[in-house]
């Protein structure tokens, strides 16, 4: 029984190895094909800054001499560039025009193939749009106490693993219709607006504040960067910590789902 | 005239294959209306923290987004399904029907696609604009509404013409896409130009002028026609869409195909 045991976890063992260097090779390709289209990926960094960017050119107006407006919209650009997901564009494409098929037939989890190319893009576009957020971080003078940002990088990893698997699901409904850039496009809106892009959540009416902190949007964009400009203190970090937890298992939950249910009603021809 | 017959007919032919499939219609159309209420739902938020910004009331914001999803709609109805996949026909030689047709080239290539659902933003967009005027309880002189429309013309033209500059560059370099780009120095018209730094304002007149397709129309609306605005807009509306036709034959001129 023992033997039998030891058996199992030095399998598992061996078996998350070899995702882990899959997973990286996944990556480092993708990184290596979109090095041919960098211009594009400093495109999509600058799709992401703009509406932080307008949020804090009209923040800074409207309050001009409340301090933590720039470091909080800085914080919020550095996210946006940090958890850009493009599922709809990438992973939905490759169920339209049939390219998923191949990733069916390989002997690896088909998640591989969309978590390595969203890192790709995400590590092009923080190269890429770096120079920008220091340049506003110089024009701004935008200052941050450490103990903030390193309370944030959980956060931020939390918010980059659950925008991922948020637009991957959304993506997904590509196996029911061709209008995935509507549903994508919709949630994208609500991520904006509830997710602390449009006005930091403190900014917001309470009732419109309560509403936003029951949903995810806050997670993926606005809590790391209320905690790393420290508009956010104490309790309310480990509340918004144990809601973000809670979303990311509710859509990874979601995405196994969709998942599942899609890739039964799927089919393609050729080859 | 006979350009504006083959724009006829080529906006038909696309609402007709738009309507073939009715659900996208209401697809676009929630979405359209999600676009508009999230647009004056971030008016709103400022608007809780403060009674005006540079200069703006909220009702005149109104007029200025609505301005905005109004011209947002009518280029994603008439620019933007053309000159989407230009770089693709330039690398593809699928333009060279675009060249062979007996109609300047130009019109053919970028204004004969169109996607009829965009236009539901632009009628969102129009009532938004007359609920800003409502608020203000403005009925616009006839000059400032003729204002309005003629600034909102050249509007669509500057927008064809950025359009058209921006696509033209794939002649030199075929993979070379600015479309995302397009779209994010566009969202700069979604506020008035005032609120922006000098440097971003003047870039923002004259290189990229968004005030001539947002700011200047609402605020021929709000405050009537005013001739040297409206003389400034059709100035840079001529530079730019001289600009752009002679960009367009100077990337013909070395663009060559083997369609097969």
């Amino acid at each position: 029984m023992s033997c039998a045991s030891s058996i199992g976890v030095v399998a598992r063992t061996a078996r998350a190895r070899r995702l882990v260097r899959l997973g990286r090779l996944s990556v480092w390709r993708q990184i290596l094909g979109w090095a041919g289209a960098w211009w594009f990926a400093f495109t999509l960094a600058l799709g992401q800054a703009i509406v932080p960017l307008l949020g804090l050119v009209v923040w800074m107006r409207v309050l001009p001499s409340a301090s933590v407006i720039g470091p909080y919209y800085l914080a919020v650009m550095a996210v946006a560039l940090l958890t850009g997901s493009f599922e709809n564009h990438t992973f939905a494409q490759s169920i339209y025009s049939g390219d998923v098929a191949d990733e069916l037939l390989r002997p690896q989890p088909v998640a591989i193939g969309p978590l390595g190319e969203n890192l790709a893009i995400r590590v092009w576009m923080v190269l890429l749009g770096l120079p920008l957020v220091i340049g506003v971080a110089v024009s701004t003078r935008v200052t941050y106490d450490w103990r903030g940002v390193l309370l944030a990088v959980p956060a931020l990893m939390i918010a980059a693993l659950l925008r991922f698997l948020f637009t991957w699901t959304f993506a997904m409904a590509a196996f029911w219709t061709e209008r995935v850039h509507a549903a994508v496009g919709f949630v994208t809106l609500l991520i904006t607006l509830l997710g602390g892009s449009a006005a930091p959540l403190s900014l917001m009416p309470p009732l419109l504040r309560d509403v936003a902190n029951l949903l995810p949007f806050r997670a993926m964009l606005g809590l790391p960067a209320e905690i790393a400009a420290g508009t956010v203190a104490g309790g309310n970090i480990l509340t918004g910590y144990a809601a973000a937890v809670g979303w990311t298992a509710v859509f990874g939950v979601a995405a196994t789902a969709a998942w599942r249910a899609g890739v039964r009603r799927y089919t393609s021809v050729g080859g | 005239m006979k350009m504006l017959r083959l724009f006829a007919v080529a906006f038909s032919l696309s609402l007709r294959q738009t309507f073939a499939y009715r659900l996208n219609f209401a697809f676009d159309a929630l979405l359209a209306l999600a676009t508009v209420t999230s647009f004056v739902a971030t008016i709103a938020l400022v608007f809780t923290q403060t009674g005006s910004l540079a200069g703006w009331s909220g009702a005149q914001m109104l007029v200025l987004l609505g301005t905005y999803a109004f011209m947002t709609g009518l280029r994603a109805t008439f620019v933007d399904p053309n000159v989407g996949a230009f770089a693709d026909h330039v690398r593809t030689g699928r333009l060279d029907p675009s060249l062979l047709q007996p109609a300047p080239s130009v019109v053919l290539a970028t204004c004969s696609t169109h996607a009829p659902l965009g236009l539901v933003q632009s009628a969102l967009g129009l009532g938004v604009v007359g609920l800003g005027l409502q608020q203000i309880h403005l009925v616009p002189t006839l000059l400032g509404g003729v204002g309005w429309l003629v600034l909102t013309v050249l509007g669509v033209l500057i927008g064809w013409a950025t359009s058209v500059l921006l696509a033209c560059l794939a002649f030199w370099a075929p993979k070379l896409s600015l479309g995302v780009l397009y779209d994010a120095v566009w969202t700069f018209g979604r506020y008035p130009v005032d609120v922006y730094t000098r440097p971003l304002r003047l870039l923002l007149t004259y290189l990229f002028p968004m005030a001539a397709v947002t700011t200047w129309p609402a605020r021929t609306l709000i405050d009537g026609l005013d001739p040297a605005r409206t003389a400034l807009g059709l100035g840079i509306t001529v530079v730019f869409v001289c600009a752009a036709v002679a960009v367009w034959h100077a990337g013909v001129r070395r663009y060559t195909g083997a369609t097969s």
